[in-house]
């Protein structure tokens, strides 16, 4: 019977162990030697890091469509406004986005400073 | 009163029948209803003034909108463009020429034939292509009466130099002159007209055409101006005088 709950505690333990591995980095999201941005100029984003993080991609994408389409100027909620902040493009869309593996194709037309 | 069987019938098939005419009628009738009220950006263009070794427009737009330059005629990329002809019935006439661009239809062969609306008008009129909603078909360079499109065979990178205001297009767009929609949100004319009239004669006049106050609709007052192939009912926003 020890044995038996042993086991089920063992299996469980095997089972958690990505997250615990990882600690408190997994709930904010951050990886192991996951990069550091800079602040960029004013020392504060138009909405928080962690949101940021999650949902910059849907907010440039929205604002795209808002300004492209009905004429309604993206502001700093825009990719100009990234680049405002953030001069350049290496230190901070690409250090994230190499590091995930993602390649958005806003570069291939869009002029961002590297 | 008596209402019985065949009444019925004959008003349920004339409801119908009226019920499907309807939209049908009223759509056909649509085109005579009147031109869009508000904003309309257009141009009038004196070809009188336009003299034939001019190519200021050109490239003022070329380096306003970094239109990349193919040396292969077949798909070099023009989003305006000199067209030469000589008057009809003149003998020994002097060639002439007049720019030719996207002429930001009120009526748009372009916009109604893109299959996923990537190609649509602005509430201010000018016709604008979403290159990222771009699927690359083509279908509106074949619908193009004036033959104002062209697609991006290949892939030009930004680069140094490039005007940071408009961001270049990646292969397999199909992109034609915007009006400098970003110059006009920004309350100035587009490149082309502003290089005519400080580089040039001036022939080419931009502004709204709806709004009884501008240059250019006073001189669409005078009866003069004309579109190029008004028959085939786009009704272009680019108007030609002495042509």
């Amino acid at each position: 019977m020890n044995k038996g709950l042993l086991a089920v505690a063992l299996f469980f333990a095997v089972l958690a162990f990505p997250l615990i591995y990882n600690g408190a980095s997994a709930v904010t999201g951050m990886g192991k030697g996951s990069p550091v941005l800079e602040k960029g100029k004013g020392g504060k984003c138009v909405k928080e890091t962690d949101w940021m993080r999650r949902n910059h991609m849907n907010m440039l994408k929205h604002t795209r469509d808002d300004s492209v389409r009905d004429g309604v100027p993206a502001g700093e909620s825009g990719l100009a406004g990234c680049v405002s902040c953030h001069p350049k493009r290496g230190e901070f869309c690409d250090s994230c986005h190499s590091f995930v593996g993602a390649s958005p194709e806003c570069w291939r037309c869009h002029h961002y400073p590297v | 009163m008596d209402f019985d069987r065949r009444d019925f019938l004959k008003i349920g098939a004339a409801v119908t029948a009226g019920a499907a005419i309807g939209p049908v009628a009223s759509a056909m009738t649509g085109a005579e209803e009147g031109k869009r009220t508000g904003k309309r950006w257009g141009m009038v263009i004196d070809a009188d003034k336009c003299s034939a070794d001019c190519t200021a427009c050109v490239d003022a737009c070329r380096t306003e909108n970094n239109v990349p330059h193919f040396d292969d005629p077949k798909l070099d990329i023009q989003w305006i463009r000199k067209i030469a002809f000589r008057p009809k019935g003149i003998e020994g006439a002097a060639e002439r020429t007049f720019p030719a661009m996207c002429f930001h239809c009120e009526n748009p062969p372009c916009a109604h034939v893109c299959p996923v609306a990537a190609t649509f008008v602005r509430p201010d009129g000018i016709v604008q292509v979403d290159k990222h909603r771009c699927i690359g078909c083509r279908y509106c360079i074949i619908a193009c009466p004036y033959k104002a499109r062209s697609f991006v065979s290949s892939h030009v990178a930004p680069k140094e130099g490039d005007n940071t205001d408009v961001p270049v297009r990646t292969h397999g767009v199909v992109e034609k002159c915007t009006l400098c929609a970003h110059r006009i949100d920004k309350g100035e004319e587009p490149a082309c007209v502003e290089a005519c009239r400080k580089n040039a004669t001036g022939a080419m006049v931009f502004g709204d055409l709806n709004d009884p106050v501008t240059e250019a609709s006073a001189l669409l007052r005078t009866g003069k101006a004309r579109q190029l192939r008004a028959d085939l009912g786009c009704e272009p926003g680019v108007y030609y005088m002495g042509l």
